[in-house]
């Protein structure tokens, strides 16, 4: 009985085997774009099997090449060239993949001898054995593979079935087992990296180029913990080599500090580069490394160490006063750190919170605050913007001064764009200063399309010819008596296409709604269709010609609050209008249960709409990534609002 | 006496049995050209054989894949150059399968059902209808009820409609005669088909996807110079003394006008060729084929293209020197 079930299982491999072998020479084939029918795919199995069969021999790999391709070819009766072909299935018979899967499986047998294990056995942890490196090295390995188990009566490690399954698993999906170890110490750091911690130095140089600075660090750390010195030397040293190379995105730059300094690690360079990242941790440093960096820094990075360190209290004064000097003159402003600046500062920001409350106490407070500070350029710029928000306050007609103030101040950078476009949309929540915050928003645009160069709107432009389609009889007639030219005069419009806009106002896209603002505003003249949108959507037909002002009113009195449903808006934004250019501002963060966006966008596109995407930086780049892969979809990045003009610009030509 | 009864009478007077079924027609008909023998299915076997008694030197592997495609009922198509044995090759095998001496259908383009499977003899279907009695069975159904094989030789000469008509008889191993209202059903598995082609001729219809996926096509070439002189010795015989080096010196002829002329020489030329050679040895006497036998020859067997002559004795001229 049982010998009857191995031939049929014997049986049962081969033909596995032969139909694996024309599958994927077939994939080949039809990659290459040869069109291959099923029928033939089954016809080639069963023909090729019966072939060996009647040869005599017992598994594919016994099978010369040569013949395998003959039969393969015959049955299959592509116009391909033989030698094109026999290329291919050989190719196929040598695929990385078989022989990564015999490679990987010795692997794991020689870390199983170095464990003193078999298959199947378990595992007893002891003291002795956790200071040999190799041993802790060879079980971290299988145990971050899955190959060691844990269950009811302790670690074991699993039994070989299961591990050639495991192993044939892992290769398929990520190509070799170096690979998906890297992958598995990946997500092992991310968790803590525990366990990626007890690997050696030699097997995590392998896999390091797979892990960010971030995972790293985490291993790092982990390794002091469990004080496997070696491994964390080794990964500061990694760390190290690559935040010198440029590598900056670190989630927590004082984890990094801190292994760095344990390691000894920190050279000048690489902490300037980490303080031009986090300020914060200027105010770790010894005194004598603080005066070094402080001379290496630019004058940004200065100007946030030194307001980092002044928040440090009284400690490290004689070295802000020192380096402000260094300062130029709005930047030390900004840092506030001589007591002048720090009145006129807060002057600014009462000023500030009166326009925004509408409260006039707070101009009371500030002038007070002003009358304290010394007369200086900045004290004067401030007093006239009081100035201007007093009259606003009092209902006079001073938009237009307050508006140059604004202006002036953003230049001195006291205050940033962005800050200045919050202020903005505060004030409009008032309703009794409404009309006037409008009319300054629409100033401010100008301005500020003008600073960013961004010149010239996106608008339909008339021009007058002598072809087109409305005919100017005036403007004819008055050629005719002028005994000019005898030709009729048309107006020739040049149509700009509508645009929809959709623009994700939930809670996630906070951050970034001044940037959203500005780009919807830029298209304000344009749009054909407004698609608002949290977990509900707000639909505004037919809004360029309503007027630039009732868009900004729009845009700058929403409030970016809610839930996410980029798929249901994507559908409702479509509906009902020829397709045309969509332009959808989100980060991608569906927090509704609905569709994929990426499905939903791909549909669109198969239906002719044209796609534009503007996320912020903090856009899942795992979904940027994907969307690379859909042709006719562009996914841009705007970190900051002045590099909107150029996206923008990008997208419409 | 009208003219009908009288043919009738002529007819029974030749014993025909006017109530005989179709398969007993078949018998009587084509009985006496297939020649039955024992049916030989081990492809090992079959290149021996095919060597020893057909004097045809066969690649093992077209042998083997075309016995694993008749496992699998499909049909072959034979495709390559003229003159590389393909129809011998293939008819030799088929009847090797069959037990049975296989059937030719050489392929014209008015070729058509009729002609293939059956039609009615005019006379008699006046007489009795149509039915059994005025039915002519013809070779298709004949090698479908004998259980013989079938070469289809030249397929792509035939029209695209005789081409699907075939595939669906081959696919599904019967054959409808409408008119008799009857199908009939292959016997056995020695009902196979073999097609062969020259995709190079002119004049031709190319072959539909629909029929090249139902195929398993093997493709023919000009055999290495090596086989090719085993092959000009083993048709050759023992009758005459053929020096060694003058066979290779006639392959290195054909290679060349194989490179070089419209007409290219197969291997079935240059057998002619030795033939010829050896025979005009024989007449003058001889008992050593020498090289101005060989030459002359040539003329005769290589000669085929007006305009090509030159192109021929300069070959010659090159290879066996003025």
């Amino acid at each position: 009985m049982t010998k009857h079930l191995d031939v049929s299982l014997e049986i049962r491999d081969f033909n596995n085997a032969v139909a694996n072998l024309v599958y994927n020479v077939v994939n080949i084939l039809r990659r290459e774009g040869v069109k291959v029918p099923v029928s033939k795919v089954v016809d080639c199995i069963a023909i090729l099997s019966d072939y060996m069969a009647i040869r005599g021999f017992k598994s594919v790999d016994t099978v010369p090449p040569q013949e395998l391709a003959y039969v393969i070819y015959s049955v299959l009766g592509c116009k391909l060239e033989f030698r094109h072909f026999l290329d291919i299935v050989k190719n196929v018979l040598q695929s990385p993949h078989r022989n990564a899967v015999r490679e990987s499986l010795d692997f794991v047998k020689r870390e199983l001898e170095k464990l003193g294990l078999r298959f199947g056995s378990s595992i007893k942890r002891s003291r002795t054995r956790f200071r040999d490196s190799e041993w802790v090295d060879a079980y971290a390995t299988l145990k971050l593979l899955g190959l060691i188990k844990r269950d009811r009566r302790g670690e074991r490690v699993v039994d070989e079935r299961e591990a050639s399954r495991k192993i044939k698993q892992l290769v398929k999906r990520h190509g070799s087992l170096d690979k998906a170890l890297a992958e598995k110490v990946a997500e092992d750091a991310r968790r803590g990296g525990y366990i990626a911690s007890l690997l050696s130095p030699h097997t995590l140089k392998i896999v390091s180029s797979n892990l960010s600075v971030d995972e790293l660090v985490a291993i790092g750390r982990a390794a002091l913990k469990n004080r496997n010195y070696a491994t964390a030397k080794f990964v500061a040293d990694l760390v190290q080599e690559r935040i010198d190379s440029g590598e900056l995105k670190v989630r927590d730059v004082l984890d990094v500090y801190e292994l760095l300094r344990w390691a000894n690690r920190l050279s000048t360079s690489t902490l300037s580069k980490l303080v031009s990242v986090d300020p914060k941790i200027v105010s770790k440093l010894e005194a004598d490394d603080l005066v070094k960096l402080l001379d290496k820094l630019d004058e940004q990075s200065l100007a946030a160490a030194l307001k980092e360190l002044s928040s440090k209290g009284r400690r490290y004064s004689k070295i802000i006063y020192s380096y402000a000097e260094k300062l130029p003159l709005t930047l030390s402003a900004q840092l506030a750190g001589t007591p002048s600046l720090k009145r006129i500062g807060l002057a600014l920001q009462y000023g500030i919170r009166a326009l925004d409350e509408g409260n006039t106490a707070y101009i009371d407070m500030a002038l007070a605050e002003l009358s304290q500070a010394e007369d200086h350029e900045l004290s004067r710029l401030v007093s006239k913007f009081l100035n201007a928000v007093e009259c606003i306050l009092e209902e006079g007609e001073c938009g237009g001064e307050l508006v140059d103030v604004l202006y002036r101040i953003v230049n001195l950078h006291l205050i940033s764009f962005e800050e200045l476009l919050s202020i903005t949309r505060a004030v409009l929540k008032r309703v009794q200063l409404r009309a006037k915050a409008i009319y300054l928003a629409e100033h401010f645009y100008r301005l500020l399309t003008i600073h960013l160069g961004f010149r010239g709107e996106l608008n339909a432009s008339k021009t007058k010819t002598t072809y087109g389609t409305k005919l100017l009889v005036r403007d004819t007639l008055y050629k005719i008596t002028r005994l000019q030219d005898a030709r009729p005069v048309y107006e020739y419009r040049k149509k700009v296409p509508g645009y929809v806009l959709v623009i994700d106002k939930s809670g996630s896209m906070r951050p970034y709604s001044v940037t959203a603002t500005l780009a919807a505003s830029m298209f304000a003249t344009v749009i054909k269709r407004l698609v608002l949108f949290d977990s509900n959507i707000y639909v505004y037909d037919d809004v360029a010609r309503k007027g630039k002002r009732i868009v900004l009113d729009l845009l700058l009195s929403t409030e970016f609050d809610g839930y996410t449903n980029v798929a249901a808006a994507l559908r409702e934004a479509s509906r009902g209008i020829k397709p045309t250019t969509l332009i959808l501002l989100t980060d991608f963060r569906q927090t509704v249960n609905d569709e994929e966006p990426l499905e939903v966008l791909q549909t669109l596109l198969r239906t002719g709409w044209q796609v534009k995407v503007i996320a912020p930086p903090t856009v899942d780049p795992k979904l940027v990534r994907a969307s690379e892969e859909i042709p006719g979809l562009r996914v841009a990045i705007v970190e900051k609002p002045s590099e909107l003009v150029k996206v923008i610009r990008r997208i419409i030509i | 006496m009208s003219f009908i009864d009288k043919f009738l009478e002529a007819s029974a007077s030749e014993n025909v049995d006017a109530s005989e079924s179709i398969e007993e027609k078949v018998k009587r008909i084509y009985g006496a050209v297939v020649k039955e023998r024992k049916p030989v299915r081990n492809p090992s076997l079959m290149v021996k054989l095919l060597r020893e008694e057909f004097k045809l030197i066969v690649d093992e592997r077209i042998v083997y894949l075309t016995v694993a495609a008749f496992l699998n009922n499909r049909p072959v198509l034979f495709e390559g150059p003229p003159g590389t044995g393909k129809t011998e090759i293939g008819e030799a095998i088929l009847t090797l399968w069959a037990g049975k001496s296989a059937f030719i259908l050489p392929c014209s383009n008015n070729y058509d059902e009729y002609r293939v499977i059956g039609d009615f003899h005019p006379l008699m279907a006046l007489k009795y209808g149509f039915n059994e009695k005025s039915f002519i069975p013809r070779p298709l159904l004949a090698a479908l009820l004998l259980d013989a094989g079938v070469l289809v030789d030249e397929i792509r000469r035939s029209s695209e409609e005789f081409q699907n008509m075939l595939l669906d008889i081959v696919d599904k191993r019967r054959i409808i005669v409408p008119e008799l209202k009857k199908v009939f059903y292959a016997k056995g598995i020695g009902f196979q088909v073999i097609f062969t082609s020259n995709p190079e001729d002119i004049g031709q219809t190319e072959l539909s996807d629909a029929f090249m996926r139902r195929v398993v096509r093997i493709q023919f070439d000009y055999p290495p110079p090596k086989v090719e002189v085993e092959i000009i010795k083993l048709r050759l015989g023992n009758s005459v003394e053929f020096p060694d080096h003058l066979i290779a010196k006639m392959v290195e002829v054909a290679k060349i006008l194989r490179q070089r002329a419209t007409y290219k020489p197969g291997p079935a030329d240059t057998v002619l060729w030795a033939q010829i050679a050896a025979k005009m040895a024989t007449l003058k006497g001889l008992k050593r084929v020498d090289k101005n036998s060989v030459i002359e020859a040539a003329t005769v067997v290589l000669y085929k293209r007006v305009g090509e002559e030159e192109l021929v004795d300069e070959a010659l001229r090159r290879v066996f020197g003025d």
